[in-house]
């Protein structure tokens, strides 16, 4: 195993605890507050993990990027961050009528 | 450049949009765990820069480890943002928070608000022995309660409830509240006279209303009948309320009343949670009570005072309860003498709305009328102005230029004379067009006066012929008339020869050079038909609706576009009709029918 590929596979432990970890708070917070957009920032979820899987893959197996996989992944990372953006216009219009 | 490296600087620039919003709801909201989200956003366009720069000299594959590196940081953020967030509204900060719980959440919290309110007033008298007691004893009984606890701080919590609130029915939650409060206001009512318990008990919930409007449906049977009616009931004689309390417990009317006056309306809560609108059903209900109430309140204490008792509740009740009550048209429903007051001012202030509301079409109208007027008016005042302000001046040319062509200015050259013949052309292409310009108002706000006259249909058409035998000439024309010396026509024989005129010089205009235009017309029944077709190029299908709107020119230069709308005027002031046909390559069709001609 080259030396890239364990550094790799040691990050994504930390990424994958840190996920489960954020998704417990995140179900924590839902069962308390309304967020009205909550739909739209889980589904930038699945599209920013899926994009990380691509780009991430290749490294783990292999130790070098994969030209095809690498597009995809930050393609599926543009719509996730495509949604996301939407999502927090909508957040931050809506708060704005209730705050101002 | 490679197409992930465009990739990644689109999801650069998106990153750096999606920070700059984040800032903008900080900037709007200052709260901490929106800065961590903002922090964590702000690493996201890092993750991108090893594709950026790779393959530039010095960079290494082990760069990468930026991705993964970028990640934990942003992970990181999120938890912290997360985790702040829940304890700032586990910490009891719910007011800056309220925006943010979910709706079952805020109502919970305002339950624990109200029972809180008591618990602290009664703690300093008994301690928390006697309220762990009550919670106990009403967790029994409402098993949805359970979890709830008096914490250290001598406070009910149910931060348990809410991790469950999913799981929770909402209508049990609210009976299970209402019966521990009501056991609260029941402990308080030992040490303070019921007044001022019943007092405080309206001031919470008006307070816990405001904060929360979805608590409304849970308050009102607590309104109505615990700090309206039962009041009421505790200042009557017993032997009165044992007949209330006959005459109610045997018409299932929801609520119970006890010997002391006191009502139950457990029963209530759980109907109305399965009624189609819970406050429409707990206000029957109420009015259902109070009626039978009622009866024997009269006889028992007279009307006035029986009237005056009812009518003082209801005045105490919160203000913010007592306004949406009346909107749900309570007041309008209750017996005579109770609350008459304010039936007159209601009842006064809806015909004034209503008077208002009818003074205010009637306005609109009269405003769109005059502003209709005021328009008509400003346009036919408008192009007389214009029209005779060019008139002037163009007699003035046309008189000058007929000088100039006679040579009695001087002699003139051929080029001069041809010249001369063009500006002559165009003076009196111009007049006939201000000409057009004049007619268009007189007619248009009808005050054409027609003189009417019976005359010979094709004795009109041939004065019309000859008037454009100029033009038929200049293109070859060649024109022929076929319509019987018999066919009359009833109407002002200037203006419907101005409309034919103006359709034969339209013909003549689109007709080819050496084409055909022909005038026929026919009797079809008492109505007189006239048709001018032209071999010309016909009219576009879509635009044949459009040639008799004022302006259209069918994107032709020319003229205004003003002569089929005049003919258009005429005809229809006459009461008949005109259209055009135009079948694909067989050229145009105008008919004119008149209705209403008397035949010679």
């Amino acid at each position: 195993m080259e030396e890239i590929q364990l550094a790799m596979i040691l990050l994504n432990g930390a990424v994958l605890t840190l996920a489960v970890i954020s998704l417990y708070y995140f179900v924590r917070l839902m069962r308390v507050i309304k967020i009205r957009r909550g739909s739209i920032l889980a589904g930038s979820a699945v599209f920013l993990f899926v994009g990380y899987v691509f780009f991430i893959l290749p490294w783990i197996t292999i130790g070098r990027s994969v030209a095809v996989m690498e597009q995809l992944s930050y393609g599926f990372i543009l719509v996730a961050l495509a949604i996301l953006f939407y999502g927090v216009i909508r957040i931050y219009r809506d708060w704005r009528e209730v705050i101002a | 450049m490679m197409p992930q490296q465009v990739l990644a600087l689109l999801n650069v620039a998106l990153a750096v949009a999606i920070v700059v919003v984040i800032a903008r709801v900080y900037l709007l909201y200052r709260r901490q765990y929106i800065l961590w989200f903002s922090l964590s956003f702000a690493v996201v366009p890092f993750m991108f820069l090893y594709s950026l720069v790779w393959p530039l000299p010095g960079t290494t594959e082990m760069g990468i480890v930026v991705f993964p590196l970028c990640v934990v940081v942003i992970e990181v953020g999120f938890v912290l943002a997360q985790k702040n967030l829940l304890t700032s509204i586990r910490g009891g900060a719910s007011e800056e928070h309220q925006m943010l719980l979910r709706d079952d959440v805020a109502l919970l919290r305002s339950y624990e608000q109200v029972a809180n309110l008591f618990i602290r007033k009664i703690t300093p008298l008994i301690g928390t022995a006697s309220i762990e007691e009550l919670l106990e004893s009403r967790i029994d009984e409402h098993p949805v309660l359970a979890g709830s606890y008096i914490d250290v701080d001598e406070r009910l919590s149910t931060t348990a409830l809410e991790e469950v609130i999913d799981k929770l029915d909402m209508d049990d939650l609210g009976l299970a509240f209402y019966d521990f409060i009501a056991g609260l206001i029941e402990l308080y009512s030992a040490f303070v006279p019921w007044k001022q318990a019943t007092d405080e008990w309206r001031h919470a919930i008006a307070e816990a209303v405001q904060q929360n409007e979805g608590l409304f449906t849970w308050s009102l049977p607590i309104v109505l009948f615990r700090l309206v009616l039962e009041p009421v009931l505790r200042r009557c004689r017993s032997d009165d309320i044992n007949e209330i309390a006959i005459m109610l417990n045997r018409s299932k009317s929801g609520i119970e009343i006890r010997p002391s006056g006191q009502i139950d309306i457990r029963a209530l809560y759980r109907r109305s949670s399965d009624a189609d609108d819970p406050v429409q059903f707990v206000i029957e209900r109420f009015l259902h009570a109070l009626d039978r109430m009622y009866l024997i309140l009269k006889q028992s204490m007279g009307p006035d005072r029986a009237n005056a008792m009812i009518t003082e509740y209801f005045r105490a009740m919160p203000t913010n309860i007592k306004e949406r009550l009346y909107g749900e048209g309570l007041v309008e429903q209750l017996p005579e003498g109770i609350l008459e007051e304010e039936k007159v001012t209601l009842l006064s202030r809806e015909r004034l709305i209503e008077e208002l509301l009818n003074r205010r079409k009637k306005l609109e109208k009269a405003y769109r009328e005059l502003a209709e007027a005021e328009l008509g008016k400003m346009k036919t005042t408008f192009l007389d102005v214009i029209a005779h302000e060019l008139r002037t001046p163009l007699t003035s040319i046309k008189t000058y230029v007929d000088l100039l062509k006679q040579e009695r200015l001087g002699e003139l050259s051929e080029v001069q004379k041809e010249k001369l013949d063009i500006m002559a052309q165009n003076v009196d292409r111009l007049t006939a067009l201000i000409n057009d310009m004049l007619e268009i108002p007189s007619i248009d706000v009808k005050e054409l006066e027609l003189r009417k006259e019976t005359f010979g249909a094709r004795e009109m058409i041939a004065d019309v012929v000859a008037d454009c035998r100029e033009i038929a000439d200049e293109k070859r024309l060649s024109v022929s008339v076929e319509v019987p010396d018999a066919l009359t026509l009833h109407g002002d024989k200037n203006l419907l020869g101005k409309a034919v005129k103006n359709i034969l010089v339209n013909a003549a205009r689109h007709a080819p050079e050496a084409g055909d235009v022909m005038v026929a017309g026919r009797r079809e029944g008492g109505q007189t038909h006239l048709m001018i077709t032209d071999t010309g190029p016909g009219i576009p299908e879509d635009d044949i609706d459009r040639v008799f709107d004022p302006f259209y020119t069918g994107g032709e230069s020319g003229g205004m576009g003003l002569g089929l709308s005049i003919v258009k005027n005429i005809v229809e002031a006459h009461g008949g009709d005109v259209w055009a046909e135009s079948p694909p390559g067989e050229g145009a069709t105008f008919h004119i029918r008149l209705a209403g001609c008397s035949p010679q």
